[in-house]
């Protein structure tokens, strides 16, 4: 069991690690379903390149996937209006359902296009090998290496566009690179864990940990924190009761998130009181 | 039509339209002009719709609904298929609770010649014997997508298609009495074939006679049992459920203890998956075609089998399986 489990439980620290750090940002651009849609997209890639002929699970596949993908980070990047005339969610609601309707179009030419829709949002967790992991976790390397020298400008555009704009930032450009970068990592996560885990991993520790923390530091330890707990309670859940593995951890997040809000609201109501008394 | 036939006996009248014309002024009866095309049969899979083609041959043209490598319970049926079944005269099926769109399907498509009961509704399962039949009490849908009579995947044993070839027989005379004996003859003379090639396939298989595999879905029973092999496990708990790693991890240590080193996948399950397992099993997963069209290069019923034979052969014979060399390992293993 635990030689079953190993592999998984590893894939789980390497996505907590990434998405948690990309949740903060994604949390505080209040652009939460961007993962879904850029999963979307990066699923109309696969549908595409399946529909070319590549087998869907192929590295042809997987490179239709990414340009798709940093097709979409593009639109992402253009669709941000300084004026906020029209709320960058709601390029992300189109861009997400628009793309799921073509995928669909797309898989309704080929006769296993319902099952290949349903395997991305379930996910393989369980079934991860050793070297899915290993690759997974370079293409992340990367990707974090990225970000680590670019981030004084992401989180300057992250806390306030606004400002970012004024100080002279080319924020259309370096929104493109984060999130092309963030496109990457979120193909190649669900490819690995599926739709609904991936964002459980992006959102729930990133929301715990801002809950607590103002600081990016403390933010980013408290959610790890929260990530690893949560990945281990779900792998040992779904050992013990014998659970589906990917739901039993979207499970535990959804547990967490309900913990962490009630201490919060708790905190809160006798931080409120304290002034009278 | 016995009129039609009466003014013009040649075998095939639409190949003459002039005098197939001239027969029907003659006859005045203008409700006969459908038989002078071919007989348009829908059917749900490409399996039946193949055997339909077999035993019609040019005196029907038939449509399957199904592709071929998607889940035979899943099929999404599209606008065409209700107007190509709105001017079907019959409609083949597997019958029991297998194709739960069908009824759907024919609901829409305002065919009154198709509905459930009526001559042109023509279900295959009558006269399989069905293998896994739910005992009474214990059925619930918690044990998964589990059939109320039994294990549905019946198309997957040669000698089952000769049943069904009877069936879609019966109903094509009945259809169209003027062709009765062409129909009786196809079937006779393809039984034959299904009955021979039965008999090589499980010749070709005697050496792995008794070979222990583990399936992914339970889809291969009638498959099994007709080529004598024995299935010890399945990698999903229950029939279309993900399994938990407390399955799984049985499901490998039976696969070690049993010595079964292969695991069947059908096309639209993950092969990765049936590959992580059967890895740990220091085995292979090999996928099989349920369905004519599933793999590329399956174009009719008999070439289905051949392919999933000589896949599985192929396998057994990579790892080393034949039983006299599995005998001296593992004794307990029935040959």
């Amino acid at each position: 069991m635990v030689d079953l489990l190993a592999a998984p439980f590893v894939a789980c620290l390497i996505l907590t690690g990434i998405h948690c750090y990309l949740g903060i940002h994604v949390v505080m651009r209040e652009v939460i379903f961007v993962d879904l849609a850029l999963a979307q997209i990066a699923a109309l890639g696969a549908a595409a390149g399946t529909l070319l002929g590549f087998d869907p699970h192929s590295h042809g596949a997987y490179v239709f996937a990414l340009a798709f993908t940093i097709a979409g980070a593009a639109v992402f990047s253009v669709g941000r209006f300084r004026d906020r005339r029209v709320p960058q969610e709601a390029v992300i609601g189109i861009v997400y359902a628009v793309s799921s309707a073509f995928a669909i179009l797309l898989l309704s030419k080929i006769a296993i296009g319902r099952e290949e829709i349903e395997h991305m949002l379930v996910g393989r967790l369980l079934f991860i090998g050793w070297p899915e992991v290993a690759g997974t976790a370079v293409i992340y390397a990367v990707v974090a290496v990225v970000h680590v020298l670019l981030r004084r400008k992401f989180f300057a555009i992250s806390e306030s566009p606004e400002a970012a704009w004024r100080g002279g930032l080319d924020v259309r450009f370096w929104d493109f690179v984060f999130y092309a970068t963030f496109g990457v990592v979120v193909t190649s996560s669900v490819q690995m864990a599926g739709v609904l885990l991936v964002f459980s991993f992006l959102v729930v520790p990133a929301v715990c940990a801002m809950m607590f923390c103002s600081r990016v530091a403390q933010r980013l330890i408290v959610g790890w924190a929260f990530g690893v707990l949560a990945s281990t309670v779900g792998l040992l859940a779904s050992a013990a009761w014998d659970l589906p593995t990917g739901a039993s951890v979207v499970a535990t997040f959804g547990v967490v998130f309900a913990a962490c809000a009630g201490v919060y609201g708790l905190r809160e109501l006798l931080r409120a009181r304290s002034p009278a008394t | 039509m016995i009129c039609l036939y009466a003014c013009n006996p040649r075998p095939y009248p639409r190949r003459r339209p002039v005098a197939a014309a001239v027969a029907l002024l003659a006859c005045s009866i203008p409700a006969a002009a459908p038989v002078l095309a071919q007989m348009n049969v829908v059917a749900t899979t490409p399996n039946l719709a193949d055997i339909v083609k077999q035993i019609g041959g040019d005196l029907v043209s038939v449509q399957s609904v199904m592709r071929g490598p998607e889940d035979i319970h899943n099929v999404s049926p599209r606008p065409s298929h209700m107007m190509k079944l709105k001017k079907a005269q019959l409609f083949v099926h597997s019958g029991l609770d297998t194709e739960l769109w069908a009824p759907l399907l024919v609901k829409g498509a305002r065919n009154p010649k198709l509905l459930y009961g009526r001559p042109g509704n023509v279900d295959v399962s009558r006269g399989i014997i069905l293998k896994e039949v739910p005992t009474r009490g214990g059925l619930t849908r918690a044990l998964g997508d589990i059939h109320a009579y039994g294990n549905v995947h019946y198309t997957l044993d040669p000698l089952n298609g000769v049943t069904i070839a009877r069936s879609i027989t019966d109903a094509f005379k009945d259809a169209d009495p003027a062709n009765a004996d062409a129909y009786e003859a196809r079937c006779r003379a393809y039984s034959t074939r299904l009955r021979d090639l039965s008999a090589e396939l499980i010749g070709n298989m005697k050496p792995y006679a008794g070979t222990p595999v583990v399936t992914y879905h339970r889809s291969w029973p009638y498959f099994l049992d007709r080529f004598g092999l024995e299935c010890v496990g399945e990698v999903e708990p229950k029939p279309g459920i993900a399994p938990g790693p407390q399955h799984l991890q049985e499901c490998i240590e039976r696969m070690n203890s049993q010595g079964a080193r292969v695991v069947i996948v059908e096309t639209y399950n993950n092969k990765s998956n049936a590959e992580f397992v059967a890895a740990r099993a220091n085995g292979k997963a090999v996928v099989l075609a349920m369905e004519v069209n599933a793999i590329p290069g399956v174009d009719t019923y008999e070439e289905l089998f051949r392919f999933n034979l000589a896949r599985l052969l192929e396998a057994f014979q990579a790892l080393g399986l034949e039983t006299s060399a599995r005998q001296g390992t593992t004794p307990t293993s029935g040959g």
